[in-house]
């Protein structure tokens, strides 16, 4: 038998007098790692990181399924209205999932629309995390929408779609057999689901004037970018630095769109750094505490 | 750029290439393809690809990919993080800041039918790169 350690489970995570069943998968014991997958994908995009034992044996990893996404179904009543994914309701839900699931200051890490939200979450739930890992993270980018009408025409196949806009963000580096799982994991997201998550990352989504309070909680943010990002080149990443005083940016000249589902091992050499640091930044709180 | 012996050998790879033969398979367009000054017409029916040489004005297209034939040449070689595939080269500069990296193609017409067709399109340049003629 070969039977991988990753545990899949259902929590019930109330927002707004919703219940939404949402799923998730975990493995590893020790601090909590809480991973957000990108826009119109799912948790499955961490299964690599879920697996790596090295990274297990020091962290309990979870990543879950969004509500609309994944193995996490809509909410009754979804059929009565166009799903659009709003700023207060992302950080809302992400904060609920975690006191849902008992964890204590977990690690948050995101990528893409979930690295847009670490600044979100960080300005207004500062302390309810011990860092925050934002994995292509951006401040505002009003150019995702632009595509949006067409992932829901009806005379466009938004599956086949998406696929040649996700196969541009990948590198040309990564191994065939991970650039077509990134893309067979978007071809087969619901209908209206990544234009809704657009709706978010383009419209909802604008820190850049966030820079003042986040500035007094960098030391435990973390931006990891890789180089082959177009809609994440260092120019971007520049101007996140420049307006939060302190924030740690890693850039990766191996890594794309979708770090820890397209190159695991660029990934590692890009995250190790990032969680040694937040580890001897919570020893030394400790320290401190005695 | 555009050499007889390109054509040929284009034609040949992308209706023997197994990827792009299943990424056209139901594929009914006909597009563009302006490099620099020359242009060559597509025609996809029913999976069946054609190109067609400095197509004549009896010759009509729903959309267009348009780019210099530097860009074409840049497209070419071998990739990198801001030539690396025919989308991020038509639409990383919407999200360019000042002095970002530039959208080296164009694509305009029917929108609709080009965005239903973009991974057969895809497929059919990615076959560009490489090719001998």
């Amino acid at each position: 038998m070969n039977i991988e350690p990753i545990t899949g489970r259902y929590i019930h995570v109330a927002v707004d007098g919703r219940n939404y069943r949402t799923y998730f998968e975990e493995n590893g014991q020790g601090e909590p790692l809480v991973c957000l997958h990108t826009a119109g994908a799912d948790s499955i995009e961490f299964r690599h990181l879920l697996t790596d034992a090295e990274i297990t044996e020091r962290y309990r990893v979870i990543a879950f399924d969004m509500p609309w996404h994944g193995r996490s179904l809509p909410p009754d009543g979804w059929w009565e209205e166009e799903y659009r994914l709003t700023r207060e309701f992302y950080v809302k839900f992400i904060v609920a999932f975690s006191r849902a699931l008992g964890l204590d200051k977990p690690i948050l890490m995101g990528c893409s629309m979930g690295g847009y939200v670490m600044f979100d979450v960080a300005r207004q739930h500062p302390d309810d995390f011990g860092a925050f890992i934002s994995l292509q993270g951006r401040d505002y980018e009003p150019a995702w929408d632009g595509l949006s009408k067409w992932y829901r025409h009806p005379e466009v196949n938004a599956n086949a779609m998406v696929q040649s806009l996700i196969a541009s963000l990948i590198p040309a580096t990564a191994a065939p057999a991970r650039r077509h799982e990134i893309e067979w994991i978007y071809m087969r997201c619901a209908p209206g689901v990544l234009p809704g998550d657009f709706h978010y990352a383009a419209v909802d989504h604008d820190s850049r004037s966030y820079g003042p309070e986040l500035s007094r909680i960098a030391d435990r943010l973390y931006l990891i970018a890789g180089d082959w990002d177009w809609s994440c080149f260092a120019e971007h990443t520049d101007r996140i630095r420049q307006s939060i005083n302190g924030i740690t940016v890693v850039r990766s000249p191996d890594l794309g769109h979708f770090p820890m589902s397209e190159d695991p091992v660029a990934f590692r050499r890009a995250l190790d750094p990032v969680l040694a640091k937040i580890a001897e930044r919570g020893k030394a709180g400790n320290a401190a505490r005695q | 750029m555009i050499t007889d012996q390109l054509v040929t050998n284009w034609t040949k790879a992308v209706n023997t290439d197994p990827v792009v033969r299943l990424a056209t398979r139901y594929a009914t367009f006909s597009s563009l393809l302006e490099i620099g000054d020359e242009s060559l017409l597509l025609k996809a029916r029913d999976g069946e690809i054609s190109l067609v040489k400095s197509p004549t004005l009896e010759e009509p297209w729903d959309f267009a990919f348009r780019g210099s034939a530097d860009a074409w040449q840049k497209f070419r070689l071998a990739p990198t993080p801001t030539t690396n595939h025919p989308m991020s080269m038509a639409y990383q500069g919407h999200m360019a800041l000042a002095n970002g990296a530039p959208n080296y193609f164009r694509m305009e017409g029917n929108y609709q039918k080009l965005f239903a067709h973009m991974p057969a399109l895809c497929s059919i340049l990615d076959q560009f790169r490489g090719l001998e003629g």
